[in-house]
């Protein structure tokens, strides 16, 4: 009989948070990052003051005066932040039809059959997508942005598309995973009474995932305001450009305006998806 | 008495918020699709169609391969190392440095966040922190929600305006970002554990925050573990991107080479990084798997 053996010093957890600190000062190392890194000097502290000074006194008119016939600063906020949604809500209801569809076609309960197998073909179909939804999240939304920008030139489209793909890919794997975990009594019961497996599907087992779904749906809506934010730097005439622009003008007090309002709009967004799901649940 | 199916169907559960909600959504992509930003004239105009034909046959092929001197795969195996190679890395060492400073910051936050972690436990503590630690609990909230609100690429705007190195611009913002999500996440997850140990420590004597630390923090690992990783995927995908603003990374390179114009090898180094991030999400995975054991 072998000897009892002694538990190890460390867990698995406790050694994944070694291995995390010792890849974190890996990486530091490799950066070159130190102290000195973070301690602006000169002409870098004296534009943080002036950054520091701004941000506690936004603009809420323009500093300085604007051409004859110009909106007002306000208005012009407004119409920003309009613009930044509508781009958002484009891009997102693309990729929540690519994503539904893909995602239906990438979970489990979707192919299953009695006994809770998949055939063979079905299976090969299914990493199929699963394959192509990991190629559609993994280049992120701006790297697709610039693509775009050198194949078609600058279209307002083609920002709607940069955002929707890989957007589309997240949407497809996080609701495959919320449709595989839904509750499948309702699905099984209505097969056993003779119906069809998409009808068993679509009736049975996608409306207890609802909530769910939705709910992540308006958490990526959120992102896709900071994404269509972003896309601003890169020429699309959402809030960001007018971040980069006010910047480049030095007039910190309008662009701090322009921040406050993105930020104020992602709250009320992510407040309003909180409510959604409390309504839901 | 047995209801009609019509009597059942009023009676059921309407959630009229989301209906609303939904029916808001709908409209507004319907706007933004019809009346929206999308100008589907101009895109598929002849001088767009003309443009793309050329991205696609000339732009994006390497000279070399063109003039049929090498395959695609030899002319990219000789530049996966060297200078992109190692901008991959530094790619890569920037997530994972975020990352760990984003959960540092988002544990320490989790304490105030939570509304359970610090709360008094005794009738003694009651009356001396009560309403201090709502105030400090409320105020870490806002400050994470300030945190998550504000995009990366943002943040790393304005901290590499002032900062001298931009390698540090990109590892905070990615941190702030990821601190404000953490932050949130953790606390929720000490607010959902059994809190009888932690009531148990404080009843022995323990002060609230040797408390939270010792009865609380070791049942909360393996879920801040799952977030953690998580949140280290995310941070790969934006660590490609963040060297648009001047920290020497796979970003970098890309926005370099776009302005030469040599699309091939903005191709390549776009390629990189999509590979990079699904390795990162594979090796998430199979680390959150083992440590399921």
């Amino acid at each position: 009989m072998s000897a009892p053996q002694a538990p190890p010093r460390l867990g698995r957890r406790g050694r994944t948070l070694l291995g995390i600190a010792a890849a974190a000062l890996l990486a530091a190392i490799l950066l070159g990052l130190g102290p000195t890194g973070l301690v602006p000097r000169g002409a870098g502290l004296e534009l943080m003051r002036e950054l520091g000074g701004a941000a506690l006194d936004p603009a809420l008119d323009y500093e300085i005066t604007p051409p004859p016939g110009a909106e007002p600063f306000l208005a012009r906020v407004a119409s920003n932040l309009w613009s930044t949604v509508l781009y958002a809500a484009a891009a997102m209801a693309l990729a929540l039809l690519l994503g539904a569809l893909l995602g239906l076609a990438a979970a489990d309960v979707t192919w299953e059959r009695h006994g809770g197998v998949a055939p063979p073909l079905a299976r090969g179909v299914q990493w199929a997508v699963r394959v192509w939804i990991a190629l559609l999240r993994s280049v992120h939304e701006l790297l697709w942005a610039i693509l775009f920008l050198a194949a078609l030139g600058l279209n307002p489209a083609a920002g709607v598309f940069a955002i929707a793909i890989p957007f589309a890919g997240t949407i497809a794997k996080v609701f495959s995973e919320l449709l595989d975990e839904a509750p499948r009594d309702a699905g099984r019961a209505l097969v056993a009474l003779g119906a069809g497996a998409g009808p068993a599907l679509l009736v049975g087992v996608v409306p207890r995932a609802l909530p769910d779904l939705a709910s992540y749906a308006f958490y990526r809506f959120e992102c896709a305001l900071r994404s269509a934010a972003v896309l601003g730097f890169f020429g699309a005439p959402t809030i960001g450009q007018s971040v980069a622009l006010s910047f480049e003008n030095a007039q910190f007090h309008e662009m701090w305006s322009y921040v406050y309002s993105l930020v104020g709009l992602v709250i009320v967004v992510e407040a309003l998806g909180a409510r959604l799901r409390r309504s839901m649940s | 008495m047995s209801a009609t199916w019509q009597e059942l169907r009023r009676a059921r559960p309407r959630a009229r918020f989301a209906r609303w909600t939904g029916a808001f959504a709908a409209l507004l992509a319907l706007y933004a699709w019809t009346l929206g930003p999308m100008d589907f004239g101009d895109l598929f105009s002849e001088r767009r169609l003309t443009n793309l034909e050329r991205f696609l046959q000339v732009e994006i092929v390497p000279p070399e391969v063109r003039r049929g001197e090498t395959t695609w795969a030899a002319w990219a195996a000789e530049r996966i190392g060297g200078r992109n190679g190692l901008a991959l890395a530094r790619t890569l060492g920037a997530a994972v440095l975020a990352a760990a400073l984003a959960a540092a910051a988002g544990a320490g936050l989790s304490l105030w966040t939570s509304r359970t972690a610090l709360a008094a436990r005794t009738p003694f503590e009651r009356a001396e922190v009560e309403g201090r630690r709502g105030l400090a609990g409320s105020a870490a909230r806002l400050l994470c929600v300030f945190m998550r609100a504000l995009p990366e690429y943002l943040v790393a705007f304005l901290l590499g305006a002032f900062l001298p190195d931009p390698a540090w611009a990109a590892v905070l913002a990615l941190s702030i970002h990821n601190a404000g999500i953490l932050g949130r996440l953790f606390g929720e997850t000490l607010e959902n554990l059994d809190q009888r140990p932690a009531r148990a420590w404080s009843a022995a004597g323990a002060p609230r925050l040797t408390a939270a630390l010792g009865a609380q923090g070791p049942a909360a690992l393996p879920r801040w573990l799952t977030f953690f990783f998580v949140r280290f995927e995310t941070c790969v995908r934006e660590s490609t991107v963040l060297g648009a603003l001047g920290f020497v990374s796979l970003g970098h390179w890309i926005v370099q080479e776009r302005a030469a114009g040599r699309y091939d090898e903005v191709l390549l180094l776009v390629a990189m990084g999509g590979a990079l991030v699904v390795a990162a999400d594979l090796a998430s995975w199979a680390i959150r798997r083992w440590i399921r054991g």
